[in-house]
């Protein structure tokens, strides 16, 4: 019992990064109504973006962090400019976006990986590696390490400030209405094209910010990206594709998960095994586990 | 010069030519009406005139021409419509509702608040229900919604498309009432119907189109009044 908590505990810093890719994912999806397959580049560029400031400009946590953010920001700003917004004038982004967004996405990772080297990168020591301990049952332990607390507390924090600025910004509350509806919300006076750029510009905060949590964690390299961002689209997918409080669920699920089978079966089945858990939870709810909402209401 | 000017409006949904060619005028201070059977192409020309589907020939609004004119700056001179069906934000609270429709005036919140008593005091049944999600209110409370939304980015003229549309006889006539008070409270009003009597009755005008031509323009009197108009709109 012990034992199987513990794991539970070192699945939890890995679920927050996926919620937090899996967010970046959902929103652009309910608001601009594309799956946006950069989105796992630019996590990646996130991450590389946290590893210069860090190693080069030797800043301290917060600030790094918030940089990578921006930086991320403006990174989905720019592919939305260059890659989405062209096909979207003409009215045929959900026909061919797809396409777009394959070949932005490969350029963007190749390109990483001719300018970085396709060999791994570590982050500077961030923050001191030491266990803390939760509880102590008799001679048995549940600890958490100092970088995974770090981790898991930031990406809550980063979250909840999501939340707020969607429940109490007109912004935010105009987000959720163009997710139901951006053609009467068009009739409202907002403006489409620059809510669809805010949209983009929290995808990629989020985005880079899982990038630069899992930079703290573990080596990062350009290829990174392909295999995150497709277990982050899982995870909106596993909490219901358009909601927030979903992708969270959808993204600890994972990590929980992941860690289960790494300790208790073998490191080398945690991909597989934790997407034939969503397969199972998507064949008995096929709207996913909070429904169809981008966000659940009173 | 009127108020909103339509002029010889063409619009295409790929080879059908659902308006060929309307020009309808509204002044300042009026009721028009706009009828027509299903399909005729009513809620076609209040998009277009919202300009939310592409057109040939020009609309002038308040002396300003919009046929470069982006829907979102359209609103922000004063022209709000209620779309058919009333389109409101169902996983969106009512409140939140309404203060989406006042997007365009969001700088001032002191005049936000205003309004919102103003549509609370119109419509009592979304102050009980501020709350709730939009999708869990009545067809008749969402319609009530739909207008006060509208009304929150405080138009001069209001474009409504089939606001009765579905509704008991009661309610209906609670809808008609509420419109004759807008109007009386200073908004101009362009109202699109298929219960042709009760949206002549308020009106001082009256267009029937059909089948995507202007067919009849006068004072509601006259059409209420036209043969034509009462065998093909009114009942016989
Ligand atoms: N998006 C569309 N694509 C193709 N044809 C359309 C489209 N919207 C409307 N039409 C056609 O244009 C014509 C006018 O439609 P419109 O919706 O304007 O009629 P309406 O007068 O509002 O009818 P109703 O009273 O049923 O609301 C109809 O023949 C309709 O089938
Ligand atoms: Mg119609």
């Amino acid at each position: 019992m012990v034992d199987f908590l513990q794991q539970v505990i070192n699945g939890l810093a890995q679920g927050g990064i996926y919620s937090l890719i899996a967010i970046g994912w959902t929103t652009v999806f309910g608001i601009v109504g594309i799956i946006n397959w950069t989105h796992g580049e630019i996590y990646m560029l996130g991450a590389y973006a946290g590893w210069l400031i860090t190693t080069y400009a030797h800043l301290p946590i917060i600030p790094s962090l918030l940089l990578s953010m921006v930086l991320g920001a403006f990174i989905a700003m720019a592919v939305d400019e260059i890659g989405y917004r062209p096909l979207r004038k003409k009215g045929v982004l959900a026909a061919t976006g797809f396409i777009t967004a394959l070949g932005l996405s490969q350029t963007i990772r190749y390109s990483a990986s001719a300018g970085f080297s396709p060999n791994p990168k570590a982050y500077p020591v961030l923050v001191n590696q030491e266990l803390i301990t939760l509880v102590s049952i008799g001679d048995k332990k549940i600890t958490i390490s100092s970088v995974h607390l770090i981790v898991l507390f930031s990406a809550v924090v980063i979250m909840s400030l999501l939340e707020l600025f969607m429940k109490k910004t007109l912004t935010g509350k105009a987000m959720l209405a163009a997710s139901q509806d951006m053609q009467t919300l068009r009739l409202m006076g907002v403006n489409a094209e620059s809510l669809i750029k805010i949209t983009f510009a929290i995808s990629g905060a989020l985005g880079a910010a899982a990038g630069f949590f899992i930079g703290m964690l573990y080596y990062i390299n350009p290829m990174m990206g392909a295999l995150a961002g497709l277990k982050g689209w899982s995870c909106a997918i596993l909490g219901g594709i358009g909601s927030i409080a979903g992708s969270l669920v959808g993204g600890i699920i994972l990590g929980i998960v992941e860690n289960l089978t790494a300790g208790y079966i073998s490191t080398g089945y945690k991909d597989a095994i934790g997407f034939m858990v969503m397969i199972l939870v998507l064949l008995i709810r096929p709207s996913g586990l909070m429904g169809y909402r981008f966000e659940e209401k009173v | 010069m009127a108020m909103l000017e339509v002029r010889d409006l063409n619009v295409y949904y790929g080879k059908i030519h659902a308006l060929q060619g309307i020009s309808i005028d509204v002044s300042e201070g009026e009721i028009v009406s706009l009828i027509g059977a299903n399909g005729a192409g009513k809620t076609t020309l209040l998009t277009a005139i919202m300009h939310q589907l592409p057109y040939s020939g020009t609309v002038r609004f308040m002396g300003e021409d919009l046929t470069k004119t982006d829907v979102k700056d359209i609103v922000n001179l004063g022209m709000t419509m209620v779309p058919e069906g009333r389109k409101v934000f169902a996983r969106t609270s009512v409140q939140d509702n309404l203060l989406l429709g006042s997007y365009v005036r969001r700088k001032d919140q002191t005049s936000v608040r205003e309004d919102l008593e103003k549509v609370y005091s119109l419509f009592p049944r979304l102050e009980e229900r501020k709350k709730q999600l939009a999708g869990s209110l009545s067809g008749g409370e969402q319609q009530m919604l739909a207008i006060g939304r509208a009304l929150m980015s405080r138009p001069r003229l209001l474009l409504l498309d089939e606001p009765s549309m579905g509704l008991s006889p009661i309610l209906v006539d609670t809808v008609f009432d509420t419109i004759s008070h807008i109007s009386k409270t200073g908004t101009t009003i362009l109202l699109v119907e298929q219960n042709a009597r009760k949206a002549l009755k308020i009106a001082g005008r009256g267009y029937v189109i059909e089948t995507g031509q202007l067919y009849l323009a006068d004072t509601s009197e006259n059409l209420l009044n036209d043969s034509r108009v009462k065998e093909a709109y009114l009942g016989g």
